[in-house]
């Protein structure tokens, strides 16, 4: 699947094409299913969770309120350390920003480590176009780096991947290849091919995971320790963040960073958690001399003011995605955008538009375990339901699902002819199975009888059984 | 002042559709955010702090090495005695803070390069809640030195080790450096089918000298 052809819009082809892939389902599980055991693991030991997550998500609300006066201080403390600070309104005019300043440091490569926002704004593309050599540092974003697709997930990109698949990338692409069907020979083989690129870049991109508006510090967590060295050798450490990072003080960042390796690996905390404020200093002879913060809105004051606000307190830990039955049949890509799964569903909409997302809000079971288990107390569920109902009501559901709503509604509000056409429908579908009890193929259900069996129903309905045993 | 920056404020004080409360009501809540910070930190079931950090540094998760001396003028001899253990060079590139010691034993220099086989560094402290080393950016202690080693050998005094994170930002704590990195383990990824792997880009091994004095 190429980054060119994607987009949400082609959510119900991409998805049906991803259930038939026996690599894909292998991959998703042996993944998520870690992902879960070890959540459920780290938990046990850090009782105080649920208290934590009330805090949490106090501090993003306080701070999404007042998130004008945080975004000033950030800036002003940010300024007063020696950074630049830009402002973005738009993927594109971020993209602009970075690319005339890597012009200014007359960059040829550039090393990047791994920001959803930087997904989330085009910058792999925009850089390409810039002719400039963009190097991934993080292990999963180089590997989607050299297969040309893009990330499937915000934790851990390359989720799709087997790593039989990885071992035949970097047979391929590294210059000394080092292979033996162990996943740390990999990593071994990946150490050796990106530790030169690192001195020869010119300048370093990084994310943010959060903003420290009393401090003007930006703050970031790496397992890999490649941030700091991204940042620390070029002479330029430019940031792209979203104007949703801003917190009030590191004590409020403490509490996040609690919850964040937590919900994301099911660790305590992540290796390396590293705290920026300013460029080189004057006594200082190592670092990079300038240092730019770009902040970007892509939407995000739209979701503000709407009902889609919650959304904004996301710390990108991606535990919905690992615990979404959704996600796990069909992973990231058909998602069509940066953000996949049950957050994805809610963003996307918001940050490209509802007609081209209309299908994602509704590739959900309801099930309810992204909002269980989202550490913030995101109301996943809730926005998905919402966005359905906005879907219903700009009239981008199409015809024949809307006229089967309608109808069953008109059935519905009528309980004795609900009875019998249910009583009827349910005989019919009894007969259909067979001894089977499965059924294969069922007129005007292809879509759901074309990638699973629905199943026979057990019995009479209810109202009939209720009837049958004088409602007993 | 940008255009954009100018239109993002007013979307977002049109947004709120009221306005901005004063600084000190919004400094009030602000001061009322975390009522309790025990309420978010982890029991321990060790008492003893230091009993703590080294439990979680060198769980099987963050697998680091700890060794204690006595002081700091025996961290040279320890380097020496982990080198050798570890059947290395007698060689080590060590940050420039750590340079007034007597390396007669160590091939020492304050120079790094990219592929170094082994950098010694020196922690301002650590925080035992989850066995991390706190590092701070300054002209006797370049960020780098931790990062660039196959091996880290980090020296820490015991009475910097704090017991919460909170304890890296109290209020004697000094100002932000440039960097301020909490290292807690050694370089890790789980990027191919979620498999924890060391060494991913920055150190493999992390060997921990805890000071006494």
């Amino acid at each position: 699947m190429s980054t060119a052809l994607r987009s949400p819009a082609n959510f119900k082809r991409d998805a049906a094409e991803a259930v038939t892939k026996p690599s894909l389902k292998i991959a998703l599980d042996r993944t998520t299913g870690l992902l879960q055991r070890r959540r459920v693991d780290v938990l046990k030991a850090y009782p105080e969770f649920e208290a934590t997550r009330e805090v949490a998500k106090n501090i993003k609300d306080h701070t999404l309120a007042h998130l004008d006066h945080y975004l000033a201080e950030f800036e002003k403390n940010a300024t007063a350390a020696g950074a630049v600070v830009h402002w973005a309104e738009t993927p594109e005019q971020a993209c602009k920003i970075v690319i005339d300043l890597c012009r200014q440091a007359d960059a040829k490569s550039v090393t990047r480590v791994k920001s959803m926002l930087g997904e989330e704004i085009g910058l792999p593309k925009a850089l390409a176009a810039a002719g400039i050599e963009r190097v991934e540092t993080d292990l999963a974003e180089h590997i989607i780096q050299l297969a040309d697709e893009p990330p499937s997930h915000i934790v851990i990109p390359a989720m799709h991947k087997t790593r039989e698949e990885v071992a035949d990338l970097f047979a391929h692409h590294h210059k000394e290849p080092k292979i033996d069907g162990e996943v740390g020979t990999l990593v071994e083989s990946a150490r050796g091919e990106l530790r030169p690129k690192y001195v020869a870049a010119d300048v370093g991109i990084s994310g943010a995971n959060f903003l420290i508006a009393s401090t003007g510090t930006v703050v970031t967590v790496t397992n890999e320790g490649n941030a700091e060295l991204t940042t620390e050798l070029p002479g330029m450490h430019i940031v792209t963040a979203g104007i949703e990072k801003v917190v009030p003080e590191p004590q409020h960042a403490l509490v996040l960073l609690r919850l964040l390796a937590r919900s994301a690996l099911g660790t305590e905390f992540t290796q390396y958690t590293s705290f920026f404020t300013g460029p080189r200093r004057e006594d200082e002879t190592t670092g990079p001399e300038a240092m730019h913060i770009v902040l970007v809105d892509n939407g995000r004051t739209q979701m503000l003011a709407s009902e889609m606000r919650p959304m904004l307190r996301c710390i990108r830990c991606a535990a919905c995605i690992n615990h979404c039955p959704v996600y796990g049949a069909i992973g990231g890509h058909p998602y069509g955008s940066t953000y996949p799964g049950p957050m994805g569903s809610v963003l996307t909409p918001a940050l490209q538009s509802l007609e081209v997302a209309k299908d994602l809000p509704h590739a959900c079971t309801l099930n309810g375990r992204c909002q269980e288990v989202c550490p913030v107390k995101i109301p996943l569920p809730d926005l998905i339901r919402s966005l359905r109902d906005d879907t219903w009501r700009r009239n981008l559901v199409p015809k024949p699902a809307k006229l089967a709503v309608q109808a069953w509604a008109w059935v519905a509000v009528r309980p004795s002819l609900y009875r019998l056409v249910s009583g009827l429908a349910n005989y019919a579908l009894r007969l259909w199975a067979g001894p089977r009890g499965m059924i294969a193929k069922l007129p005007l259900a292809g879509g759901w009888t074309q990638g699973r069996d629905f199943p026979r129903p057990t019995g009479p309905t209810f109202m009939t059984q209720y009837k049958r045993r004088q409602g007993r | 002042m940008s255009d954009a920056r100018s239109r993002i404020f007013a979307r977002i004080a049109s947004g709120r559709g009221q306005a901005l409360p004063s600084p000190e009501a919004i400094a009030a809540e602000r001061a009322g955010l975390v009522p309790d910070a025990s309420a978010t930190q982890p029991t321990f079931t060790e008492q003893d702090t230091l009993a703590r950090f080294e439990a979680m540094a060198t769980s099987e998760r963050l697998t680091a090495t700890v060794a204690h001396i006595a002081s700091l003028e025996d961290v040279p001899a320890a380097v020496a005695a982990y080198l050798a253990a570890k059947g290395l060079p007698a060689e080590a590139a060590i940050a420039p803070v750590l340079a007034e010691l007597d390396w007669s034993g160590v091939n020492a220099s304050t120079a790094i390069t990219p592929n170094q086989p082994v950098a010694v560094t020196l922690a301002e402290g650590g925080v035992a809640e989850t066995g991390s080393l706190i590092f701070r950016s300054g002209p006797e202690t370049p960020m780098l030195h931790n990062f660039l080693g196959l091996h880290h050998v980090a020296v820490v005094r015991k009475d910097g080790i704090g017991r919460y994170l909170e304890s890296v930002f109290g209020p004697d704590a000094p100002a932000l450096p440039r960097i301020m990195s909490l290292v807690t383990g050694t370089s890790g990824t789980a990027d191919i089918e979620a498999v924890n792997i060391r060494g991913a880009h920055g150190p493999r091994y992390l060997h921990i000298l805890m000071v006494a004095e």
